[in-house]
């Protein structure tokens, strides 16, 4: 969708798989329909907001943007699902995209009650939710504070930064109080190290990412989404 | 078509209802604040499915797919970090389906992008 946002969720209501499929627009982003009720669902937040099961809701995970190369890399193991329509590898998939889509049509538009004029509607950036706690990171500040901003949400250190081969934006929890690329590598003044999809400690052993939830996106579409939402302010 | 819409639900779904009940959790909205109304009217609701969803039902190592130049290493991945496991889908295929969903192990797992 224009938004470019995406998430990855569990489609299990009351003990049965449910089959969904996008069905429109509301708020200029894409939602989702299930053909076992008919529902309507928020395809960002996994909420059911009208039809048989308003109110109830899918639990919702990351769903990262990266390269082949760079996921190779993170892990070799990796599988892949691959559908029959045709891939078009041409550029970066990410850049085409907010190259070519600088705009709403008036079939989105006409979907939006208000828009949130904090930032501009197309902006493009990263917003991050845990709890009540939502924040937006334009991709702009991130670019001109040296590709990583370090911050707080929900009272944790957030390591917010471009991810080297696919350009997009991407968060991870870390308890620094900087950081900084240096080779390729994002050294964190804790002494920790992400390179390569992967995190290390200050002694090189492998950690576990922790990340808040997040999509990669444009203003409109978050702001929507979380109305309440902070904004980063370098 | 939004009238095609509401007639496929039953009657007492087809009225406008508030996006959650207060009290219970909400993600897209600050603490003490009242969650927005999904305005019907306001959405576009198509009769049929807009785009064919992706059914998964069988995934192979992306290092063999790189292999066999079915994907390139610049070619632009999503992968889902679900509980059921990691997964990647091609996103230039996820620009055209939208949804995407199957299982890991029998774990039921979803895509909406």
């Amino acid at each position: 969708m224009v938004c470019n946002t995406g998430v990855s969720l569990t489609p299990f209501v009351d003990g049965m798989v449910h089959h969904f499929e996008s069905r429109g627009l509301y708020n200029g982003v894409s939602i989702l329909w299930d053909e076992e009720t008919g529902t309507i669902w928020n395809h960002i937040t996994g909420e059911a907001v009208y039809g048989p099961l308003a109110g109830a809701r899918l639990p919702v995970y990351n769903l990262l943007h990266t390269t082949v190369e760079a996921a190779l890399e993170a892990d070799s193991d990796l599988e892949i699902a691959i559908s029959e329509r045709p891939i078009r590898v041409e550029g970066n998939f990410l850049e085409r995209v907010f190259e070519r889509l600088t705009g709403l049509n008036d079939r989105f538009q006409g979907t939006m009650a208000r828009e949130d004029t904090r930032r501009p509607t197309m902006e493009v950036g990263i917003g991050v939710w845990d709890g009540d706690a939502a924040k937006y990171y334009a991709m702009e500040d991130v670019l001109d504070a040296g590709e990583v901003i370090v911050d707080r949400l929900s009272g944790r250190g957030l390591v917010v930064y471009v991810e080297p081969t696919s350009r997009a934006l991407a968060a991870l929890y870390a308890n620094a109080a900087g950081a900084r690329w240096e080779d390729g590598e994002l050294r964190l003044d804790t002494g920790e190290v992400f390179r390569g999809g992967e995190f290390f400690d200050e002694s090189g052993e492998r950690q576990e990412i922790e990340r808040p939830l997040q999509v990669f996106t444009r203003w409109y579409g978050f702001a929507l989404t979380f109305p309440e939402t902070e904004i980063y302010e370098p | 078509m939004l009238d095609g819409w509401k007639r496929a639900l039953p009657a007492a779904a087809a009225v406008p209802i508030v996006m959650l009940a207060a009290g219970r959790e909400l993600r897209g909205q600050a603490a003490g604040e009242e969650a927005p109304e999904f305005e019907v009217e306001r959405a576009y609701l198509a009769d049929e499915t807009l785009f064919v969803p992706f059914l998964v039902e069988g995934t192979e190592p992306l290092a063999e797919a790189l292999r066999d130049g079915v994907v390139e290493e610049e070619t632009s991945l999503l992968v889902m970090e679900h509980r059921a496991g990691r997964l990647a889908l091609v996103t230039d295929q996820m620009a055209y389906h939208h949804v995407a969903q199957g299982d890991i192990s029998g774990e039921p797992w979803m895509v909406s992008f």
